[in-house]
Order: C-alpha cells, then sequence, then structure tokens
C-alpha cells in the first residue's frame, strides 16, 4: 500500500481513523494551555501564591481519587461512548466555571484549579487510550509521533493565542473559547467507533496487586521512584515559579497573557529539542544520559533561583520542567519500561502515571508549606528541591545497571513483546544489550528473538556481531541475518554472503543473500537477477527467482518469461522450496491473457506438495482473479489448504460472497462443508456476509443453524461497525427462547420418567438445552455490547449464584421491553415449573406429558435426538413388543 | 454388531471423551470399529507402536509390563487412550483373559475428526484441562 503522506508514513485508510483523533488531539492541547495560564492567573489573582501549596495538595488528593472512580466506571463503559460522554461532561463544565467564576465566590477558584488538571489528565490520558484502541502497535509506531506533534503544535498555537485573545476578551471569556473547543471535539469524535477486545478482562488474570508487581521488580521500583521524585522537585518550582510571576506582573490579564506566551514557548522549545536532540541523545549515550536532562535542568535553575532574583531566573527554572520533562525525559522512561513485561506495564502503569504522581505533587506541596512554615522563603525553597534532585540523581546512576539486568532476563524469557512496542530500539543501552546477546550463539531460540528485535533498527554497531551469525549452524538464524544486514550501511561480509548464495544448502538462505548482494552489491539490481536467471547453476537460478518474488519490482519481474518459468519447473519437480517459490513469482507475473500462465497455475494445483497448493492459494488471492474463485472456495473442503483458501478468499471481499453464499445454500453438500463457507464469509466480514449468513438461518437444521449464529458472532467481533437487523435478530431472537423453553420442559418430563435407555436422551436434552441458552446469548450479543453480554453469559452459567444474579439484573437494565419481556423471566426461573409459566405467555400451552414430548421430539427437525428418542423407545419396551 | 448409538453410550464413558456432547460423539462412533478377540490374545505388546485406543465393551483386558500387572480393564473401560495424543510406543501390553469385545478408536482417523471438528476438539481439550486442574488440585492439597 503506498504512503499518502511520505513524511509521516500515513496511509489512506488510516486517515478516517486518524484525522479525527489528530485533531481533537491538538485541539485539547490547545484548550489546556489556554485554560492552564487563565488558571494560574486567576488563582494568584484572586488568593495570592500563599494558597498555591493549599491547591496542589488538593490537586493531587482530587487527582488520585478521581483516577481511581474514573479507572472503574471506564471498565463498564464501551471506550468511544467514554471518550464521548466525557468530553461532553468537561464542555458543559466549562461553560458552569464561567458563570461561576463571574459570582467572584473564593472557593471558585480552588475548585477551577483543581479542574483544570483533571481536564489536562482525562482528556488527554482518554485520547491516548482511544488512540491505542484504533490503532494496533505497528499503526502506532509510525502514526503516534504525528499525533504527538498535532497535540505540541495545539501547545504552542493555544499559548500564543492566549496571549494575543486575552487582550480582547479578559481571562474569565477564555473558558468560553475552550468549550467552543470542546465542541469541535465533541463533532470530530462523533463517528469513531473502536473494536472491541477482550484485553481489559485479561489484564489482571493473575491476580497480582500492582503495588506488589512494583516491590518486586528493581527497575519498577526506581522508576516509581524517579516519578515521585520528579513530580515532588515540580511543585516545589511550580510555587517558585509562580511566586515569581506573582511579583513581576500585577494585572490579572497581563499575567495570563505571560503564562500563555511562555507556555507556548516553552512547548515550541521541547517541539524542537524532541525532533533534533533527544534521537541523538539516545542513540549516541544512551538512557541514562537522557535520564539526567530533567535532574539537571531542575537543579540548574533553583540555582539560578538562589543567586539571580528576578523573571528571568523563574523563567530558566520552569525550562527544565515544561521543556525536558514531556520530551527527552518521557523517551526515555519510556524505553526503561522495555524489558517490563507487558502484563506487568498494564498492571503498574496507572499506578506509577497517576497515583505516584499526584501523591508526589501532593508531598512535594506539603515540603513547601512545611518549609515556609520553619521561615523559610520562597526563594530558599531551591533547597529543598536541590536535596531532592539528589536523591533523584543517585536513582538515575541505578537505574542503569538494574535496566540491564532486566533486559537480559526479559530477552532471555522472551517477555519484550514487539508487537505492542511502540518506542525506539536503536537507544545505546539497548543497543548494548542487544549485541551482547547477538555474540553469544549458543542459545538459537534467545537469538532469533535478538534478530528479530534489531530487524527494525538501523546502526552500524550491529553489522559486525550479526555478519558473525551469517556462519550460524541454523538456517533460520542465517536468513534473519541476512535480512537485518540488507537493512544496515558500511561495510558488509560481501565475500560470505556470495559464498552463502553459491553453497548454502537452503534456498531461503540463497534468497536473501542475493537479495543483500543486489542491496549492497555494486551494480544494477535487475542485471544481477538477469545474470543470475541465465546462471548454469541451478542454485542460483532459484534464488533469482525467490528474489525476484519476494523483493523483485515491475522491472525485475519482467525478467521472468514462459522459458525460463518452464525450465524451472522442470529442473524443480521434486523439489517443494522451489515449487513454493514459482508459485509465490505467479503472484508478480500473473497475466490471465497469456496461456503459459494458466497452464503454469493448472500444474502448480495439481502439485502432490501441500506447500506448494498452499502458496498457490496465497498468490491467487493476491492477484484477485475471479476465475479462480470455485478453485479456492474447494480448497475449503481439504484440511491441509483450508485456512490459506479463507485468507485468500478475504482478499476478493464482496466478489467472492456470491460462490459462498452457493455452497453454504447448497442442500447436497454437507453441515462442515457449508459450515466452512460461512466460516470464509466471516473472514470477509462486510455488510452484504452478513445478509447472506442471516439469510441462510433455517430452524429446519438446528446444526447449521447454530454454526451459523457462531459465524455470525465472529463477525460482529472482527466488524464492530457491522449492522444487524434488528428485527431479523429478534426473529431468530424468539425462536431460540422458546426452543430453549420446550426443552427446559422436555428435561422436566424425562427427569419423571427416568428408565432404561433414557440417560443418552436425558444427556443429549440437557446439552441442546445449553445450546440454545448459547444462541439466546450470542443473538443479543449481535445487537447490544457483546462484551457485556459474554459476560453476562458466564456470570449465568458460572454456578455462582450472586454472578447469576448479576448477569439477570444487567439483562433487565441493557435489554429494550420486547427482549427483556421474552428472555429474563424465562432465565429469571428458579425451577423448571417456574421457566414454563413464564413461557406460556409467550409461546402458548406447554407439553402435557411424556408422550406429548416424545412426539415433540420426533416431529422435530433434529436427527440426533430423534435417534435418541427411538432408542430410549425401543430399550423401554419390553421383548415382545420389540419383537412386534 | 454395535449401533452408533450403542457406541456413543460406551465411548461416553472414557475420561477424554466426557465433555463432549453425545451428538459429536456419534461422529467419534462412526470411527470407531467394533472387535472380537480371543482369550490368550495379545491385542498389543509393549513397545509396538501405539496407533488407537480401545474401549472394553465386554470382556476383560490385562494390561501388564512383562509379569508385572499394571491394570485389568473390564466393561465400560477404556486403555491405550494417549495412543490418540503422542507418538511414543506403548509402555504396557494388552492381552485378553476373557474372550473381549472392544471399540477400537484408530489415531488417525481420530485426528482427522479433530481437524474437522473443533467442538470435538473443544471438548477433547476441556477434559484434559480438567483432568490438569484436578492433578494441580490434588498437589495443591497435600
Amino acid at each position: 500500500m503506498r504512503s499518502l503522506l511520505p513524511a509521516f508514513d500515513v496511509q489512506r485508510q488510516e486517515l478516517p481513523r486518524l484525522l479525527p483523533i489528530t485533531g481533537a488531539y491538538g485541539l485539547v492541547m490547545a484548550s489546556l494551555y489556554v485554560l492552564k495560564p487563565a488558571r494560574n492567573a486567576l488563582f494568584l489573582d484572586r488568593l495570592g501564591v500563599a494558597q498555591l501549596p493549599v491547591v496542589l495538595i488538593l490537586v493531587a488528593f482530587v487527582g488520585a481519587l478521581a483516577a481511581l472512580v474514573f479507572s472503574r466506571f471506564s471498565a463498564r463503559v464501551r471506550l468511544d461512548r467514554l471518550v464521548f460522554l466525557t468530553f461532553l461532561v468537561l464542555g458543559t463544565c466549562l461553560l458552569g466555571f464561567r458563570l461561576l467564576l463571574s459570582l467572584e465566590w473564593g472557593w471558585t477558584y480552588y475548585l477551577f484549579y483543581v479542574w483544570v488538571n483533571l481536564y489536562g489528565l482525562m482528556a488527554t490520558s482518554l485520547l491516548w487510550l482511544l488512540a491505542n484502541a484504533l490503532f494496533n502497535a505497528r499503526e502506532g509506531r509510525r502514526l503516534f509521533g504525528l499525533i504527538g506533534t498535532a497535540g505540541i503544535a495545539g501547545a504552542i498555537l493555544g499559548g500564543v493565542a492566549t496571549g494575543w485573545v486575552v487582550t480582547f476578551t479578559g481571562t474569565e471569556n477564555l473558558l468560553l473559547v475552550c468549550a467552543g473547543m470542546v465542541g469541535v471535539c465533541l463533532l470530530l469524535l462523533y463517528p469513531v467507533r473502536i473494536r472491541e477486545t477482550l484485553t481489559s478482562a485479561a489484564t489482571d488474570a493473575d491476580g497480582e496487586s500492582p503495588l506488589a508487581t512494583v516491590t518486586g521488580s528493581q527497575l519498577l521500583t526506581l522508576l516509581a521512584g524517579m516519578a515521585a521524585l520528579a513530580a515532588a522537585v515540580a511543585a516545589v518550582i511550580d510555587v517558585q515559579f509562580n511566586q515569581i510571576v506573582d511579583q513581576a506582573f500585577h494585572d490579572k490579564d497581563a499575567k495570563t497573557a505571560f503564562f500563555g506566551e511562555f507556555f507556548a514557548g516553552l512547548s515550541a522549545f521541547a517541539l524542537v529539542f524532541q525532533i533534533f536532540v533527544a534521537p541523538r541523545v539516545l542513540r549516541s549515550t544512551g538512557v541514562t544520559s537522557a535520564l539526567l536532562f530533567l535532574p539537571i535542568s531542575m537543579a540548574l535553575g533553583s540555582l539560578a533561583v538562589l543567586f539571580i532574583p528576578g523573571l528571568a531566573a523563574g523563567m530558566a527554572l520552569k525550562i527544565g520542567d515544561g521543556g525536558f520533562r514531556h520530551s527527552i525525559h518521557k523517551s526515555a522512561t519510556e524505553i526503561l519500561y522495555l524489558p517490563v513485561p507487558v502484563e506487568a506495564k498494564k498492571r503498574t502503569k496507572v499506578l506509577l502515571d497517576t497515583t505516584v504522581d499526584n501523591l508526589a505533587t501532593g508531598f512535594g506541596a506539603l515540603l513547601v508549606l512545611v518549609a515556609l512554615a520553619l521561615g523559610l522563603d520562597y526563594r530558599h525553597l531551591s533547597y529543598v528541591s536541590l536535596t531532592l534532585v539528589g536523591l533523584w540523581l543517585i536513582m538515575v546512576a541505578r537505574s542503569r545497571r538494574a535496566y540491564v539486568d532486566s533486559f537480559r532476563h526479559a530477552l532471555e524469557r522472551r517477555e519484550i513483546d514487539l508487537s505492542a512496542y511502540t518506542g525506539d530500539l536503536s537507544e545505546a543501552g539497548t543497543l548494548d544489550s542487544l549485541v551482547g546477546v547477538l555474540r553469544d550463539t549458543s542459545n538459537v531460540r534467545r537469538l532469533l528473538y535478538a534478530l528479530d528485535m534489531v530487524s527494525v533498527v538501523r546502526a552500524e554497531r550491529l553489522v559486525t556481531p550479526v555478519a558473525a551469525l551469517l556462519d550460524h549452524a541454523s538456517a533460520e538464524i542465517r536468513v534473519k541475518a541476512l535480512q537485518v544486514l540488507q537493512l544496515q550501511q558500511g561495510e558488509m561480509p560481501l565475500e560470505r554472503i556470495g559464498q552463502l548464495l553459491d553453497d548454502d544448502d537452503v534456498l531461503a538462505v540463497r534468497v536473501e543473500a542475493l537479495q543483500a548482494l543486489c542491496v549492497h552489491g555494486e551494480g544494477e539490481t535487475h542485471l544481477r537477477l538477469q545474470a543470475a536467471l541465465a546462471s548454469p547453476s541451478r542454485n542460483l537460478r532459484g534464488a533469482a527467482v525467490g528474489c525476484i518474488a519476494e523483493y523483485g519490482d515491475e522491472q525485475e519481474q519482467a525478467l521472468a518469461d514462459e522459458s525460463m518459468v518452464r525450465a524451472l519447473l522442470v529442473e524443480s519437480a521434486e523439489d517443494e522450496p522451489e515449487l513454493m517459490q514459482i508459485a509465490r513469482l505467479l503472484a508478480r507475473i500473473y497475466d490471465p491473457t497469456r496461456t503459459w500462465v494458466k497452464e503454469l497455475v493448472e500444474e502448480l494445483s495439481a502439485s502432490r506438495y501441500a506447500g506448494v497448493v498452499r502458496q498457490l492459494i496465497e498468490s491467487l488471492g493476491e492477484v484477485g482473479d475471479e476465475a479462480h474463485l470455485p478453485w479456492l472456495a474447494d480448497r475449503l473442503d481439504d484440511r491441509r489448504t483450508r485456512r490459506a483458501a479463507v485468507t485468500a478468499l478475504s482478499h476478493f471481499g464482496d466478489r467472492a460472497v456470491p460462490e459462498l453464499a452457493a455452497r453454504l445454500q447448497s442442500p447436497v453438500r454437507g453441515i462442515r462443508s457449508r459450515n466452512r463457507a460461512a466460516r470464509a464469509l466471516a473472514a470477509i466480514a462486510t455488510p452484504l456476509c452478513v445478509e447472506t449468513v442471516l439469510d441462510c438461518l433455517d430452524p429446519a437444521q438446528p446444526g447449521l443453524e447454530y454454526q451459523l449464529l457462531k459465524t455470525l458472532s465472529k463477525l460482529r467481533n472482527r466488524e464492530p461497525n457491522l449492522v444487524f437487523p434488528v428485527e431479523r435478530v429478534r426473529a431468530a431472537l424468539r425462536r431460540a427462547a422458546c426452543t430453549y423453553w420446550e426443552f427446559v420442559q422436555i428435561q422436566e418430563l424425562l427427569a419423571a420418567n427416568e428408565g432404561q435407555g433414557t440417560a443418552l436422551l436425558s444427556r443429549a436434552v440437557a446439552e441442546k438445552c445449553e445450546e440454545n441458552l448459547k444462541r439466546i446469548f450470542r443473538l443479543l450479543a449481535l445487537i447490544h455490547p457483546s462484551q457485556d453480554l459474554y459476560n453476562a453469559y458466564l456470570g449465568y452459567v458460572g454456578g455462582n449464584r450472586a454472578d447469576g444474579g448479576s448477569a439477570i439484573e444487567f439483562l433487565e437494565n441493557v435489554l429494550p421491553c420486547a427482549e427483556r419481556e421474552l428472555v429474563v423471566p424465562l432465565l429469571d426461573a428458579t425451577t423448571p415449573g417456574l421457566a414454563v409459566e413464564a413461557g406460556r405467555r409467550h409461546f402458548g400451552p406447554p407439553l402435557a406429558d411424556f408422550d406429548q414430548a416424545v412426539a415433540h421430539i420426533l416431529q422435530g427437525p433434529d436427527p440426533w435426538l430423534r435417534a435418541c428418542v427411538t432408542y430410549s423407545l425401543v430399550e423401554k419396551s419390553t421383548p415382545a413388543t420389540r419383537a412386534g | 454388531m454395535l449401533t452408533t448409538i450403542e457406541k456413543v453410550i460406551a465411548l461416553q464413558d472414557v475420561d477424554v471423551f466426557s465433555q463432549v456432547s453425545t451428538e459429536e460423539l456419534g461422529y467419534l462412533a462412526a470411527i470407531a470399529v467394533e472387535e472380537t478377540h480371543a482369550a490368550g490374545t495379545t491385542i498389543y505388546a509393549e513397545r509396538d507402536p501405539a496407533d488407537s485406543m480401545y474401549q472394553v465393551i465386554a470382556g476383560r483386558v490385562r494390561l501388564h509390563r512383562g509379569d508385572l500387572e499394571i491394570n485389568i480393564a473390564g466393561a465400560g473401560e477404556p486403555f491405550g487412550t494417549w495412543a490418540l495424543f503422542d507418538d511414543e510406543v506403548r509402555v504396557s501390553a494388552a492381552t485378553v483373559l476373557e474372550q473381549a469385545r472392544v471399540l477400537r478408536v484408530g489415531k488417525e482417523d481420530f485426528i482427522d475428526l479433530l481437524a474437522d471438528n473443533v467442538e470435538i476438539t473443544q471438548g477433547v481439550l476441556k477434559a484434559l484441562v480438567g483432568r490438569v486442574r484436578g492433578l494441580i488440585g490434588t498437589i495443591g492439597a497435600r
């Protein structure tokens, strides 16, 4: 897929998700940098700097409490809805505060100060949560930088605009401007929908508390300690800075303007530093040096306040906190998290990011109050900061050792989840550890893992240790090493790579060797490939085909002509890997107008090697020629090719639906074959697939119907934006509820008629009853939040009375009247008798006795139950009856 | 000759199939072959390739290593179950004590069935997990 905006590596299909969140994040940051100056100026003007430590303690307390309440609440609401609701509340609050401020009540200013902090915390963290839900880690690596840049740009513009707008509007009316920005955010975020996941349920699976996880890891303890000290020093500095500004400006609007412009300048400084300096520092000197920027700059600022009184020293004081904390310091801290196992990170992130930060801010403010009470003036609060920075520097020094130890340990246990990591691996310390692992060739598993990690890093230091791996006994290691070398720059071991191309037994190694020579060797790639194809060596020709198939551009693909491919096909008739390369090449050279290409497809499709057929299926999926749809659909019935066929068919999208629908509806096919067609439809996941599967729901075939319901559940989970026609789902729900009701009755009647042969029938009926219960919940999950319904199902069948009660309570609250009245009384019935009574209203008179139950099953559509009933009747009968 | 339903009734007593629904056991019954072995016959010897599991319908089968008796499987009891799950050779021999009617489930057919039928796979895994949980519970209780 071509990149739409090369500078940011954005793809066209990502825009509908990217634009709203980027715009909203920019607006939130802009509004925050309007609100912060307004908040500071209003507070200082009305209450004075002496009250600042008190309000900071309040901020810490309320912040910790809000995080706790919010995290509990957020677990119950879908994220996109939560974001929209929160922004709605925040916008309304802004309008409310504008009214309250005009009344000039003293407590309003405390409340507003605390609220602005909450606004910043909630709005930004929710948008990042939303971004994480909208993009996977791979997309995140490319796109989060752009979202972050929009945020910084917003902060700069917000700050600059504050300085300008406040002269016309006055400080209080800035809140209306911010309310307008939140309104635009609401418009942007309204259409955003996310995919529901199970991650929140899985996070605390092992039950360890976040605090225990932190104290159990030296690295996490140090991270918590450094975060606490950073927040405490920032609180002290904040008080000093505000006091200096309060002294320098006496007019409220002038303070607002100064704060706005200063914060804008700080944001611009942070942006420039983050783009141009931070990556270089991280690559050249490593994470420890990067961690020193914030404490040292804060210490220098504190010294400046001690020795150089005035606004300039105050500004120097704030540069560290405002300029480095959210740029290089945040990047370095994220790198320190790299060796922390993903589950431990998820468990402790809120504690470290929110709770520790809030508590430490409160602690810092408390220290200020104590120091002032002891007679220190604001200037001499620097002694407090300098003492805390001293402790902080000791922790930074110890973090290096802890990081390297944790990193080695994590590599050994493969605990680093690269798919979830969105940071930069080229940091010096990280690379040192990786190079160390690459030099220890004894552990293949760890080596492969380390090579996977460095396959996205470009650093000259990697060339020597990776080149040494070209002699490794494992072909997999040689392949990976060659792939890593293709990415690197500098002096390459070309001679050794050439030897691998000529002599290596494994085709994949030869392919990667040839590609490495194409990338790093002299001369034009296509000439090198041409020469390889014309070579008398079969090894070389096979490698060239693989190389063209994997990496070739149009000019190189044109080299694979009929005579070359035919010759190779004859030569490779007994060689599965080479035939697979030819099948792979097919996707690049496919042209349905050429007879020889058609013959090639036919020849490969008849191959006795499953790997070759799978590769052919993959290639045909890529080329998307509808002429091959029937053949691809047939491959669903072969378990060796089924998975590849599903993927290939999904590439066709709606074009594959008619072919699959015909199979699904075909009465001559068995249930399993029809069900496989349904699974392929689930992989395509379009509205047409939903319609097709719904059309095929047939109560006369309960086995197939149940499988199709599972397919519908898959469609719902795979594509939450798909709309399921409510009335059709309700009709199916009514049928399922009725069948469930009938089976409850039959179970009851069988229990009263136990005898020889009925044990199997009883078990079969109980299983059908359970299956119908699942149907009910699956159908409800199509038109209501699926994760919640799944949890309710688990609660209902789990055997725990309280959970069962909660599940019913949940259904009662979430279902609309028609569904609630149909389902809840049935499920809420504590005895079969009550369930029968509950269903009578909807489904008519119940079954009268055992004979009627038996007759009902015998006339019903389920062949297995009919067989069980017949068997039980035969077993119950006397020998004379049986003979009759 | 057993009917499919009778085979299902027999197979539902096998521990690893206890979580498979009766309807799905019908598919398993379709691949289960009924065999009769005379007294004294060796159904399999020690170190034979393990390719099937058995369920005794009638009669008795002695499981032993040399002269050391490990168990006697009577009507309704399975033996050689693990053959369905790994490629190890038999660790014991099975010799018929009294003429035995058994159901034999071949490994190849069983694996094909699992590949085609996710519900059976799910049921077998559930039973295996239940057994592991039981073992962990036993160890924890000591």
